[in-house]
């Protein structure tokens, strides 16, 4: 079927068989890789998009929903190749290991970052509680994503 | 710049914007799937594979079985028993017997459903306490796959009468390593050369492997090790199957192969840390001090030894801990079940049986009326002190100052207090506080010292940057970050100048794989030494060209130092490439020698790092739920190349270890089929699991290591079940002598108390 939507602020086209996931299609159609799939079932998080400003996991949304949305990926974020902030500050926070979880907690920061109020650290730590990472032990990711956080004031 | 710089990881920022290639990323033209056809039983005889319906489907290319396997149809670990595809027994649940190759994964998906399999069901063993002599036989008479014993000093003094001693027995499940990235692998070929490009952490054993299988010249057989996300030993031997099972249809149909496991065959199929038993007794005179210790280790392996052999050396020698005991008689026995083969996972058969010493020690104090903490203390390993395998200690022992500043930091004997009052006031909610230490024999140790080294190399372009090369591999772990910082340091340049290659089999020299904490300090021995030749040429060479005799050179800060003069590295550089000097090299440096007798006697690692944990928690009484509020770790490393990812590995590596303790629970059905096989059921600490953190890092040089570094990132996850499991023990009085502690055992341990 034809679905069409904004991807990563173009509108795009394309024809997709409508069993395929979100994910499926970013990956197998447009060819972003950015977005990595761990569980295929929306337990792990690695496949978090943002869609219509709000954090999903894109495995466990199918195509034809995505028709007249706006969906931002991973790729979509940074801008003439500078590094988002919260990219940035995630860098620097040493949040960063295997790098399989990273697009997808990007993604759930980013989430929170569009939002227009404050977040606690707890707040933070809920809202990347879909992402799994097995070697960090978070709290580096929850300083960078906070340190991004407060770049906003 | 250079070694002890909290610098940013190199491979970073393509980490964060996504653009690092893992191997699922990989695409090529005319690119195959393939997908495995396994077996629905725990043990059964195969009668009949019929393959016709399934060969018919649309999009399938080939099916293969045994009958395709060109060279050996087995994947060789250390035992040559693990089949590679099944012919006529299968022995778990899941163990492969066909790969199909088809040009949609929906074809090959399609094509199993249509393979029509006859097999006749036998009655699994599954439980590994009755394994050993049973009438099942898996495995030669007995069933036991490996055995090692530890004699040392003499237990006879177990007789006076004067000793306090305590008898225990304690559980431990099932790990899942839960790396985020599944299994996974691209093959085909190039340059007549079948290449492979896997998520794993051992290249050269998966080199090995799929020659064996394949029958081919190892030099046409290349392995490059793909970024990997994720390992944590779990990427260590199982690569070599699944990176068969592509390389068997890319071998047969000339196409290049994918193959990427999806969650649920991997957490069906794949290795876990070995279930155990571990029973033990402490002997300690009144004052506390430790006099003997007997424990008996038993391993359930699975239904292949696959590494279980050295898995069971690393936790027998483990077993009693980093303490001065004289008299140490510990059994370690491993044997084989109709479960999946148990394999590598960070600690690597240690944190079963430091569950059970670090269970009893607490035991002990209690009886003994004295603090935890304070009898550890006591009974620390110092300096010149020998361990049960009799081996000295000579260099490198940080243990008491990791101890001593876990337990300031932590404000333990404060806390202890606090908490008591707490508790004696406080209806449900019981605060405690638990500790534990450990000790990590560092390197392979003797049951890997035949692939113990480390090969280098290093090339020096006329600009002055640098391409260096060592067989260990970066799995997320910072290895080649580390890497660069070294070399950075010996050349007194900034870490941009420096390039550490990916490993790749076909121009980077074997130096083992990349487990046991060896990655930084073989990294440093193999760039360092090949490094060093290149800079005695350029010692000879500007002799010559000053015509005189420097007794150092040194290089720093950019600069080339030596008798009065201060040249610019870059012109140096300049300089000998202008005169065709051999600006390249490679070394093999060979770790120290290790030994280990048929009394389990001898120098069973080279070093040892050390460390010391203490966690804080909250317990529900009512519930038997537990929070965990606080955890310090001290970790003696020798030297800290990079800080702050020293302190990101003490983090991860400790979560691990609570998760271990607390919430994963890897349950097994009684057919031997794993029913928590996904992260919904199998559920792993997230952002909301883990605790405050303190991690503490010691540096006591390793005088053999580069720049004093020895390895440790196994060792955060070793000690901390223990810490967790005597701290609830400290808040409510209930002991779990079997983790996970799920709420279910904690309630019962405090009834158990009543």
């Amino acid at each position: 079927m034809i679905v069409e939507f904004t991807l990563n602020n173009e509108k795009v086209k394309c024809d997709v068989p409508e069993h395929f996931s979100l994910l499926r299609m970013i990956r197998d159609i447009f060819g972003l890789t950015g977005t990595k799939k761990g569980c295929d079932k929306g337990e792990c998080g690695a496949c978090t998009v943002v869609m219509d400003n709000k954090a999903v996991t894109s495995c466990t949304v199918l195509a034809p929903v995505v028709h007249g949305k706006e969906v931002l990926t991973i790729e979509g974020i940074s801008k003439n190749g500078q590094l988002h902030i919260i990219q940035q500050k995630l860098v620097e926070a040493g949040a960063v290991q295997c790098g399989f979880c990273t697009p997808g907690m990007v993604m759930s920061a980013y989430a929170l970052f569009i939002q227009d109020r404050d977040f606690s650290r707890d707040e933070i730590k809920r809202a990347i509680s879909g992402n799994l990472c097995r070697c960090t032990g978070y709290e580096y990711i929850v300083n960078g994503i906070d340190e991004a956080l407060k770049t906003r004031k | 710049m250079g070694v002890g710089k909290s610098i940013i990881r190199l491979d970073s920022v393509e980490k964060v914007t996504g653009k690092t290639l893992y191997v699922e990323d990989i695409k090529m033209s005319n690119m195959l799937y393939a997908k495995v056809f396994r077996s629905p039983v725990a043990y059964g005889k195969i009668k009949n594979l019929d393959l016709e319906l399934a060969k018919k489907v649309p999009g399938v290319k080939g099916i293969f079985t045994y009958k395709d396997v060109p060279g050996k149809n087995i994947i060789h670990v250390i035992y040559d028993d693990q089949i590679f595809l099944a012919s006529d027994f299968v022995k778990y649940p899941g163990q492969p017997i066909a790969v199909i190759a088809a040009n949609s994964e929906e074809a090959c998906k399609e094509a199993i459903k249509k393979i029509k399999l006859e097999i006749e069901e036998l009655e699994p063993l599954l439980d590994f306490e009755k394994s050993k002599n049973n009438s099942i036989k898996l495995y030669g008479d007995d069933n036991i796959f490996c055995k090692y014993h530890i004699d040392h000093g003499n237990m006879d003094i177990i007789n006076d009468s004067d000793l306090i001693s305590i008898s225990d027995s304690y559980y431990t499940q099932h790990q899942e390593h839960a790396y985020i990235e599944p299994q996974g692998a691209v093959v085909y070929w190039e340059d007549n050369t079948l290449t492979i490009r896997g998520s794993m952490q051992a290249p050269f054993y998966v080199q090995q492997a799929v020659t064996e299988v394949l029958n081919m010249k190892k030099s046409r057989v290349r392995v490059i090790q793909q970024m990997t996300g994720g390992a944590f030993g779990g990427k260590e031997d199982v690569p070599n199957i699944v990176c068969s099972q592509a390389a068997i249809c890319a071998y047969h149909l000339r196409q290049p192969v994918k193959i990427i496991y999806n969650r649920e065959e991997d957490m069906q199929t794949m290795s876990k840390r070995h279930p155990a038993r571990t029973d033990i007794t402490l002997w300690a005179d009144k004052t506390g001090k430790f006099v003997a210790v007997k424990g008996y280790y038993l391993e359930n392996a699975g239904a292949f030894a696959t590494l279980t052999p050295a898995v069971l050396y690393r936790g027998t020698i483990h077993l009693s801990g980093p303490y001065n005991i004289e008299n140490v008689d510990v059994i370690g026995e491993a044997v084989a079940t109709n479960t999946a083969p148990n394999g590598a996972y960070r600690g690597f058969g240690s944190p079963q049986t430091i569950f059970a010493m670090e269970s009893i020690i607490d035991q002990m104090a209690e009886k003994l009326n004295m603090d935890p903490a304070d009898i550890r203390q006591k009974n620390l390993l110092k300096l010149g002190d020998r361990t049960c395998t009799n081996q000295v200690l000579e260099d490198s022992v940080g243990l008491l100052e990791a101890f001593d500043k876990c337990i300031d930091e932590s404000d333990y004997y404060n806390k202890i207090k606090e908490f008591k009052e707490y508790n004696n006031v406080s209806d449900n909610i019981k605060k405690g506080i638990g500790v534990s230490a450990v000790y990590y024999g560092v390197g392979l140790g003797d049951a890997g010292k035949h692939m113990s080294r480390a090969a280098g190399t290093a090339k020096i372009d006329g600009d002055g940057s640098v391409t260096v090369s060592v067989g260990v591999v970066d799995m997320g772990q910072g290895m080649r970050t580390v890497a660069a910082q070294m070399a950075a340091e010996f050349l007194g340049i900034l870490e941009d100048n420096i390039v550490v290659s990916q490993v790749d089999t076909s121009r980077v020299l074997d130096s083992g794989p990349t487990v046991a904490s060896r990655g930084t300090i073989t990294a440093g021995w193999g760039i360092l030494k090949a490094l060093n030749k290149i800079k005695k040429r350029i010692h000879k060479f500007l002799e010559e060209k000053f015509n005189e005799k420097f007794e150092d050179i040194h290089y720093k800060d950019g600069k080339v130092l030596f008798g009065n003069h201060e040249e610019s590295y870059f012109d140096v550089i300049k300089w000998a490439t202008d005169k065709k000097l051999t600006l390249h090299a490679a070394a093999l440096h060979i770790p120290p020698e290790c030994s280990f007798d048929e009394h389990g006697q001898g120098d069973a690692y080279y070093t040892y790092a050390w460390g010391a944990n203490v966690v804080e928690t909250e317990v529900n009484t009512r519930t038997g739920e537990v929070k965990i509020i606080k955890a310090t770790c001290a970790h003696d490393v020798g030297k800290a190349v990079n800080p702050r990812e020293v302190k990101g590995q003490i983090m991860g590596g400790s979560l691990q270890g609570l998760g271990y303790g607390l919430m994963e629970n890897m349950q097994v059905s009684s057919q031997g089929k794993f029913l928590t096989n996904n992260f919904s059921t199998y559920t792993i600490p997230t952002a909301c699991d883990y605790p405050e953190w303190n991690p503490i890092i010691v540096e006591e040089k390793y005088p053999k290591g580069p720049y004093g570094a020895k390895g440790f990132a196994e060792q955060p996850l070793m000690g901390m079940a223990p810490a967790l499991t005597n701290s609830i023990y400290n808040a409510c009085g209930g002991r779990i002598k079997n983790i996970p502690a799920i709420p279910e055992r904690v309630l019962e341990s405090i009834r158990g108390k009543e």
